[in-house]
């Protein structure tokens, strides 16, 4: 019997902190074959990172390996010096991170990225390099790779980004592949087909891949076997066979063995195919769910038509219309949004959903179209401007015109306190100066005007309507967690008790258990305000979870609209299918094929 | 290669200690001021006091004990009329550091509110204001000071304009380029959002994020700005002797240094770069405070 690639044996790793010692990982152990693929999925803090880091050496300079062993080929890692690791991470090592775009040096070309690499591991150089950069490049199914070369990486969408982040760790010939949640910034026919670009690519070189993921179901997909990891060890082990649906089995089979998935790894941070919180109707079949607050599942949000009698919808778009450069970005968008529906904007990345948010929130101008805020559809209303309540009730609210100022005077605009956003990141969206309270006081103390003790009493309901412990607000961003930085961008956009709220993937950042408890917060939220969302996500899980309508977006353009339920159920077009069959594990109760199964 | 990011727990506690322990704790406060401080301080703490701690008379002259070296009566040894070295130092503490500050801020004030404005609007008002900026940095404080020296008249004012005005590209710029780079940020984003722009914006949220790097130019700058005063006194502009500063100081002792006298000048200059390395050294203090990094 061979030895294993890669033997982890009762590692453990401590950071200190200021609070003393905390253990990342405790006595971790096991086993990696060449070849083989090892999924490590966890919730955020489990430490399966930190064991990733730890095989490539790259902790944290705060932490402190205090035990164990890692043998990669028989030599022991921990023991090695500076040289030793740039020997192991020339020849052995390959990693993929998280983030691609800050994996990439910023300023530097991919073309001169790629050919450092190739020079240090491969040993080529001029042309020998150019030509395996291009050819490598094509291998990752990058189109004009020559040209690509030349692009730096913000030119790139974050899709590319991580191909050529792949493109980087397969140079050489490593036998162990390290992948950092690669995919979670992804959306989800980009995931899918960057999974498969590295699964293809490490069983065609023979690579050992060490999967680092908090999805399940991803791991079920793609690995061999699966180690779940808690509280730095590993406390299950399961061959992922045992998780992946039979294709062949009947439903009664599949739904069995569902349930008995669900009963194996009943765990807080299983990804959104558990089923609801409370709070929430339970589904009652296969693509039925019930909607909103007044439950008509006639598709009003959907489309051109305005309902008789009814007021005139929260948010009315028109033929909005971006480019950047040559690229038409948005190409004619139309939707409208009730007061109190929740709208979903779902394709993939490039597709123009953010363009689409941003334009919504007047952070950027528009080279056409129209957006109304509680007006008609061509005309404003003659209503008195200025009749904007500073409770935010829904009483009389002046019909505005959302693109009669630019983007750059849009901070005074009466109508500034009526539409919020909650932007994408959320740590980076907060002020690095100004601590949590004085960042939720902001717009209020500039929008309403608020001072002194009634400033407070907000910020203290904004942080309880946001479930943000009220301990947190007096802390500065970059002590803050992710999922907490994201309640509190969350309870800064609703403190002003907007009548829409703009979330442009704020969950994307987070991991499955906090997606869980944003979501349900904003859920709750809506149904004790009556805000009316537009949710953009790349995740339609978490958009079927959310939102009574749906957009699909392609280049700009609504491919495909109407009530969720019927869109994701049954998709009139092909891209609406081909993104939901793209779904790691599928969508509960949808009829979109067997789930779960890389084509 | 750069590391992904790192893995944050909900409740902050685990994960790399990035110094996100549980807000209750109590935070490690440094009391008084950090080492790097105190040579800035004890300048500061001199300048003050000068007059009162000086053993003689700055302006006693005394014949008789002319060119003395330094001994337990002078401890710098006396200049060429008698009066006491370590004394006249001291005294000219406190117009030198005057004249720094006066200059530093006279061009950090107006140069960082411009540059910031710059910065925020750009468009062709930030390519106007940076190209005149620019011919202003290429005078030569010199011809600068003489220039302000003929119009203004010979005094310390025109000296301390003239450091100002040469300082001042260096904050416009710094401004300039320190808001320009933040002004598409999330968080700039969302303050659009919470109704600030403009004026308020740049108060509010853009000049305090820039402040650690602008404080630390200003800190240094002042180190600079006595070195310009004092090079421009030295030459003869602005101040007249009796009136003792360490330039003036410095010339007077040129003059008697290849007699082997070397006291006399060499006490100032010591001074002189003591004052310099002070304000350098505060500079990194104060970076490091006003960083919201390292607050906890």
């Amino acid at each position: 019997m061979t030895a294993p690639l890669l033997r982890v044996e009762d590692l453990s790793v401590r950071f200190g902190t200021r609070d003393g010692a905390v253990r990342a990982l405790d006595g971790l152990s096991f086993a990696l074959d060449a070849g083989e693929t090892l999924a490590l999925v966890g919730a955020s803090g489990s430490g399966k990172s930190t064991a990733a880091l730890a095989v490539a050496g790259l902790l944290d300079p705060a932490a402190r390996v205090t035990g164990g062993s890692i043998r990669l080929r028989g030599r022991e890692l921990r023991t090695l010096d500076a040289r030793g690791w740039q020997a192991v991470r020339r020849q052995d090592l390959a990693m993929v991170f998280q983030q691609p775009r800050r994996a990439l040096d910023p300023v530097r070309r991919i073309g001169d990225q790629l050919a450092d690499a190739l020079r240090v591991r491969e040993g080529l150089r001029g042309a020998a390099a150019r030509d395996r950069a291009v050819a490598l490049l094509a291998a990752m199914g990058l189109d004009d790779p020559a040209g690509r070369l030349r692009a730096r990486p913000h030119q790139l969408s974050g899709g590319q980004c991580q191909r050529v982040l792949i493109a980087l760790a397969l140079t050489g010939r490593p036998a162990l592949l390290l992948a950092d949640e690669p995919t979670t910034a992804l959306d989800a026919a980009t995931q899918a087909a960057v999974l498969a670009l590295i699964s293809v690519q490490a069983q065609a070189r023979g690579m050992a891949t060490l999967w680092v993921t908090h999805d399940l179901a991803l791991a079920a997909q793609r690995a061999d076997r699966i180690a779940v990891l808690e509280h730095g060890r590993i406390v299950d082990r399961l061959p992922a066979a045992a998780l992946a649906p039979d294709p062949y089995a009947t439903p009664a089979q599949g739904a069995a063995a569902q349930a008995g998935w669900h009963a194996r790894t009943r765990r807080s941070w299983t990804t959104a195919t558990d089923p609801a919180p409370p709070g929430r109707p339970e589904t009652t079949g296969p693509g039925t769910r019930a909607t909103g607050k007044s439950g008509s599942t006639d598709g009003s949000g959907s489309g051109d038509s305005m309902d008789a009698g009814t007021a005139p919808p929260l948010l009315a778009v028109q033929g909005l219309r971006r480019r950047f450069g040559d690229r038409a970005a948005v190409d004619g968008v139309d939707f409208v949004l009730r007061r109190g529906r929740a709208l979903g904007l779902v394709g993939e990345s490039g597709a123009g959903k953010s363009t689409v948010a941003a334009l919504v929130a007047r952070l950027l101008d528009a080279d056409g179209g129209a957006a109304w805020l509680d007006g008609g559809a061509a005309r404003p209303d003659s209503r008195p401007a200025g009749s904007e309540g500073i409770a935010g009730t829904a009483a009389v609210s002046a019909a505005a015109d959302l693109l009669a100022v630019p983007a750059a005077a849009a901070h005074r605009a009466p109508w500034r306190r009526r539409v919020q956003m909650v932007l994408q990141d959320p740590l980076d969206s907060l002020d690095p100066s100004a601590r949590a309270c004085d960042a939720i006081a902001q717009p209020l103390a500039r929008l309403e005007r608020l001072r002194g003790a009634a400033l407070a009493q907000r910020v203290r309901e904004a942080a309880d309507l946001a479930r943000l412990p009220q301990a947190l607000l007096q802390r500065y961003p970059h002590q803050l967690s992710g999922g907490q930085a994201a309640r509190v961008a969350i309870a800064r956009a609703i403190a002003v008790r907007p009548d829409l709220l703009v979330l442009d993937e704020p969950t994307s950042a987070l991991d499955a258990a906090v997606q869980q408890e944003v979501l349900a917060m904003l859920a709750g939220l809506q149904r004790a305000t009556g805000m009316a969302y537009l949710f953009v996500s790349h995740d339609l899980r978490l958009v079927r979870r959310l939102c009574d309508t749906v957009l699909v977006m392609r280049h700009g353009r609504i491919v495909e609209q109407g009530p969720t339920d019927r869109v994701f159920g049954q998709p009139a077009q092909d891209y609406t299918r081909a993104l939901l069959a793209a779904v790691p594990g599928g969508l509960p109760g949808d009829c979109a094929g067997p789930a779960g199964h890389p084509g | 290669m750069r590391r992904g990011t790192r893995d944050r727990s909900e409740d902050g506690t685990d994960g790399p200690g990035a110094g996100s322990g549980a807000a209750d704790a109590p935070r490690r406060r440094r009391r008084g001021l950090p080492p790097a401080l105190w040579p800035a301080a004890l300048l500061l703490a001199l300048a003050v006091a000068g007059p009162w701690l000086a053993p003689h008379d700055p302006l006693a002259t005394d014949m008789a004990a002319s060119l003395r070296p330094p001994s337990a009566a002078h401890w710098f040894g006396t200049d060429t009329l008698g009066r006491d070295v370590f004394s006249r130092v001291l005294a000219a503490a406190r117009l030198d550091l005057a004249m720094a500050v006066a200059a530093v801020a006279l061009s950090a004030l107006p140069g960082i509110a411009l540059g910031a404005a710059c910065g925020l609007r750009g468009g062709w008002p930030d390519r106007a204001v940076g190209r005149l900026s620019d011919a202003l940095m290429a005078f030569p404080l010199f011809v600068v000071a003489l220039a302000l020296a003929a119009v203004l008249g010979n005094s310390v004012g025109s000296v301390v304009l003239a450091t100002a005005a040469i300082n001042l590209p260096f904050y416009l710029r710094l401004a300039r380029t320190e808001v320009a780079a933040r002004r598409g940020a999330a968080y700039v984003q969302a303050a659009r959002l919470a109704g600030l722009g403009g004026a308020a914006l740049l108060r509010r949220v853009l000049l305090p994020n820039a402040l650690p790097v602008l404080a630390v130019q200003a800190s240094t700058n002042l180190g600079w700005a006595i070195l310009n005063g004092a090079g421009l006194c030295f030459l003869g502009l602005g101040v007249r002797p009796p009136t003792p500063e360490w330039g003036v100081l410095v010339s007077e002792g040129a003059q008697v240094l290849l007699a082997g006298q070397w006291w006399v000048g060499a006490f100032p200059g010591l001074a002189l770069f003591g004052a310099v390395y002070a304000f350098a050294l505060a500079g990194d203090a104060l970076r490091d405070r006003l960083d919201p990094r390292r607050r906890p």
